[in-house]
């Protein structure tokens, strides 16, 4: 499905690499770009039917579940964006509350208590221990 | 019997109440770095490494190598309790120990890991103990074009490591392969699909590629089908852990044919434990009567990775200290170790400092037997690490993966390529692309690349370099019996297969 | 035990001291009471290489010297740039500093659009180690010096080194361009490799830190033939310079310096350089810089900029001649 394209996408920017450079830094490359792109047709070509089988089914079936999806994404981002400038504390309690929304049933004080006993043991553990190099707080 | 009796003189050193403090101190500090996922004995040697300044140097090695062989016992217990490798090479682990930890069966996958980590462990010592001087030399003595072609034996035997369509497979390691090839080439110094990124300039994080890949995946998995976990209620006895009568036939012989790669690859320097676990998983498969079990909890599918995982790290120090080549990062670090406190490894070691030596020798298998009685009570703790409801459980484990990557390179980008990987493997598990043949690519790719250009260069651009070489001919030989006896396996199975398919 | 009990009072004591110091950051104070914190040093390595335990070993005494603790912390990656990044988002207060190389003299070169300019951005306090390359061949060859070498290989000369842009690779280059013109150099990733390449006798010379192959060097694995200081290696004396081997104008000397950002108080610098001068004049630190092969030796900051200027445009010329385009 749209896994081609992406696979198809990565192989695009592998010929420019391959193409402008003297053969050699880019010569092993193409070649890897060339196969992926065979190989990536076969598979479409051998799963064509399954594939359409499976796009009528699920239009009819379940949507996909973005609550998750997000929660997970958004916590690991948080931390990326914070941890550094916020420093640890804030960054740890963002991500761990963000991941923990991905299950319904908001149980804040269970997880706000949770947060906070990652942070402050991850802490110690982490920065103080092992000598991370993070602010506590930024 | 020289050896013997030196040996016994190496225990006298290593049984010295303070040697046996450090050597304890290290491999428990190993264990628990082990288990962390992303942490990795680099970061926690490098550390300790100012402490033993202060240290003698046979008790300073003594506690950093406990650190390392210690944090490999550790790393598979998160593979098979959460799918979060604690570190690269045991996310092959992962296939089949984390299927054995939802059937119930996580007590008996780490009491198998432990022993067989022993076993490997104790194989190497043994090959270190009598065949260094020799094992080393011929080590040393493969060059760019055997490098290469061990490698094209090596992802060969990986085209088996997928569990559904070997086209998918195919993809996946071609794929890795590409990814590989990030970074700054080694040949011309031209980066490479770096994308104006600085923290892609020497390539992707292995370690952030592993853990998006099964950790993370796997909780978007879990978390997207609601198909979250139940929470282990029933207590665990010890009669629980022990592995049936089956499974102990399963785990001899792989166990010994895990260890046997591991030495193997181990000894050689620049190719480490990650490529040792993936080797032994794909001779396993091959070898099994029936590979359809790989990937259901397979007991070969973790006995086989985790010896050849202990082997290799223990392999490692064979040319590290009779040669002075350090086979990876974590062996230069010791190495400088040494250095500092005057110690210059290299084929006088064993006959200079034969009690620094045969101390350190001895020390292996008094950490290896510490590890061992550690361990194994511990693994009814780990598994009641499963009773804690997934809700709690997986922010907790989100959490440690990122400060885990965080710390390997102290860069936040690494994260978030963490999570790129991770909806990408969570993406591939959806549409049936298997995630180890990727990862296994992703190792390989640079060093098949960097050697195949520079066996060229050696050889002044004759191919003829890859068979006039008799170590290189052997492996290429070994690739073509492969090739040609599974074509043909998969001529009969396909055949099965046919019948049924609609 | 004495020694146990030694490290354990150690560990307390690095506990009890990260336990204060998160506290501590009550900081206004001015220039005299400057440190009132610890100083971070910020390393563009991972942990154990040369730079890394150079600074650790030196960092000990002087943190002892200045009354507050230096805390190394390692970021390597990207031949410096995410290292002087960090430090180019630190305050110019004297409380981040940062080692850089003669690596970095390369990359000014080497890189095209640097997100910095070292020379605007920061000041040196001063050099902390130096270190000589070696030009290596296996014993079994049966070369004694240069000029049997050039004579036997000429043209079919083999070099490996590290890989393209370190210190190593540019001065092969320049090897290359002085003393034999149609060599070829290959690149390997580590210099463990370098030293498997020698010992298989794939390659006719090596040329790597003194200090990287000590080790083999003293067990005659492998033989020096040339060092690349302006002076003889104290550490070998029979084994003559470049010029004197009769190649004129090879001379490479690496080193590790400390640079604070720019716009630190000067008496900061001042007091920081006297400090590491006093420390790296010690016995302890010059044997155990001498162990690693690498020399103790302060400077002050107005050499170590002159000395970072004219590396600078050495390497641009190699880099210029070797046909090496910027990236």
């Amino acid at each position: 499905m749209i896994l081609t394209g992406l696979i198809a996408g990565g192989i695009a920017f592998g010929y420019e690499v391959g193409s402008f450079t003297d053969m050699g830094p880019g010569f092993v490359p193409l070649m890897l770009s060339i196969a992926l792109v065979l190989l990536a047709a076969l598979i479409l070509w051998r799963e064509w039917p399954m594939i359409q089988a499976r796009a009528g089914g699920e239009a009819a079936g379940h949507d996909f579940a973005w609550r998750p999806f997000c929660a997970v994404s958004g916590g690991i981002l948080a931390w990326v964006l914070l941890a550094e400038s916020t420093g640890f504390f804030i960054a740890a309690i963002a991500q761990v509350v963000l991941a923990a929304l991905a299950l319904p049933g908001p149980r804040w004080r269970s997880i706000l208590i949770m947060a906070g006993i990652l942070a402050v043991a991850g802490y110690f553990l982490f920065v103080v221990q092992l000598g991370v190099p993070l602010e506590a707080v930024g | 019997m020289e050896t013997l009796s030196l040996l016994s003189m190496g225990f006298e050193q290593a049984l010295t109440p303070e040697a046996l403090l450090f050597c304890f101190i290290g491999v428990s500090l190993g264990t628990f770095i082990g288990v962390l996922p992303g942490i990795g004995s680099l970061t926690t040697i490098a550390l300790c490494l100012p402490l033993t300044f202060h240290l003698e140097p046979l008790l300073g090695l003594i506690m950093l190598a406990g650190i390392f062989y210690g944090a490999q016992y550790g790393s598979s217990t998160a593979s098979i309790l959460l799918n979060v490798p604690g570190s690269a090479p045991a996310a092959i682990t992962c296939l089949d120990g984390y299927p054995m930890s939802r059937q119930g069966r996580a007590g008996i996958a780490l009491f198998i890991t432990t022993i067989a980590s022993f076993t490997g462990g104790s194989f190497a010592i043994l090959l270190l103990i009598f065949f260094a001087p020799v094992l080393a030399d011929f080590a040393i003595s493969f060059s760019a074009a055997d490098y290469f072609s061990i490698m094209v034996l090596a992802l060969t035997a990986a085209s088996t490591l997928s569990v559904g369509s070997p086209l998918k497979g195919l993809a996946m390691v071609s794929l890795g392969l590409l990814m590989g090839m990030v970074g700054t080439d080694i040949n011309s110094g031209q980066f490479r699909y770096t994308f104006g990124i600085p923290a892609l300039a020497d390539g992707i994080n292995l370690v952030a590629l592993a853990m998006g890949l099964f950790g993370v995946a796997e909780i978007l998995n879990n978390l997207t089908e609601g198909n979250v976990p139940q929470a282990g209620k029933e207590k665990i006895t010890f009669r629980q852990m022990l592995p049936t009568p089956d499974d102990w036939k399963a785990f001899r012989f792989s166990c010994l044919r895990g260890s046997f790669i591991g030495s193997f690859i181990g000894m050689l320097p620049g190719t480490g434990p990650t490529i040792a676990t993936f080797m032994a998983y794909a001779g396993e498969k091959k070898l099994s009567k029936n590979p359809e079990k790989f990937g259901h909890g397979a007991v070969e599918g973790i006995s086989a990775p985790e010896a050849a995982n202990n082997a290799s790290v223990q392999a490692a120090f064979i040319p590290t200290l009779t040669l002075g080549v350090p086979g990876d990062a974590i062996m230069a670090v010791m190495l400088g170790g040494l250095l500092i406190h005057g110690i210059t490894p290299g084929p006088q070691l064993v006959t200079t400092d034969a009690a620094l030596f045969w101390g350190v020798v001895a020390s292996f298998w008094i950490g290896n037997i510490i590890l061992l009685i550690l361990n194994l009570p511990m693994i009814g703790l780990w598994v009641k690490l499963l009773s804690i409801p997934y809700r709690f459980l997986f922010p907790a484990v989100l959490f440690l993966i990122c400060i885990g990557v965080y710390s390997v390179n102290n860069n936040s980008t690494d994260v978030l390529l963490t999570l790129v990987f991770g909806i990408m493997g969570f993406y591939f598990n959806r549409h049936g692309f298997p995630s180890a043949p990727l990862l296994l690519g992703f190792v390989l790719g640079p060093l098949m690349e960097e050697n195949f250009r520079r066996a060229l260069v050696l050889s002044d651009s004759s191919l003829a370099t890859f068979v006039d070489r008799p170590i290189s001919a052997a492996f290429l030989a070994m690739t073509a019996v492969l090739l040609v006896f599974s074509f043909r396996r998969k001529a009969t199975l396909t055949d099965d297969k046919a019948q049924p398919a609609p | 035990m004495i020694t146990v009990l030694r490290l354990f009072t150690l560990m307390l004591l690095a506990a009890f001291m990260a336990g204060c110091n998160s506290e501590d950051n009550v900081s206004a104070g001015g220039v005299d009471a400057w440190p009132e914190k610890p100083v971070r040093v910020i390393i563009p390595f991972g942990p154990g290489g040369l730079a890394d335990v150079t600074m650790r070993l030196a960092g000990e005494p002087l943190g002892e010297l200045l009354g507050e603790r230096l805390v190394m912390e390692n970021r390597p990656g990207a031949g410096g740039v995410a290292a002087t990044t960090t430090m180019l988002n630190a305050d110019a207060d004297g409380y981040t500093l940062i080692v850089l190389t003669n690596g970095t003299t390369i990359a000014e070169s080497l890189f095209d659009d640097l997100p910095y300019n070292i020379t605007e951005d920061l000041v040196p306090v001063s050099a902390v180690a130096w270190f000589d390359l070696v030009l290596l061949v296996n014993p079994d060859s049966g070369y004694k010096d240069l000029q049997a070498l050039l004579e036997a290989r000429g043209d079919n000369l083999r070099i490996a080194t590290i890989n393209p842009g370190s210190t190593q690779n540019l001065s092969a280059e320049l090897f290359k361009s002085l003393a034999s013109n149609s060599a070829t150099i290959i690149p390997y990733r580590t210099t463990p490799d370098v030293l498997g390449a020698l010992l298989r006798g794939e390659v006719d010379l090596a040329i790597d830190a003194y200090t990287a192959l000590k080790g083999a060097i003293d067990n005659n694995q492998v033989t020096p033939i040339v060092v690349t200081g302006e002076v003889r290696n104290p550490a070998m004396p029979d084994i003559p310079t470049a010029v004197e081997a009769g190649i004129t104008e090879f001379f490479v000397t690496g080193w590790n310096a400390l640079y604070a950002r720019k716009g630190t108080d000067p008496a900061i610098i001042n007091r920081l350089n006297t400090n590491i001068a006093s420390v790296l004049a010690t016995d302890d630190i010059r044997t155990r810089f001498a162990e690693l092969g690498v020399e103790a030796h302060a400077n002050t900051p107005q050499e170590m900029q002159q000395r970072f200027l004219s590396d600078i445009e050495k390497w641009r010329r190699v880099i210029e001649a070797a046909g090496i385009d910027p990236l």
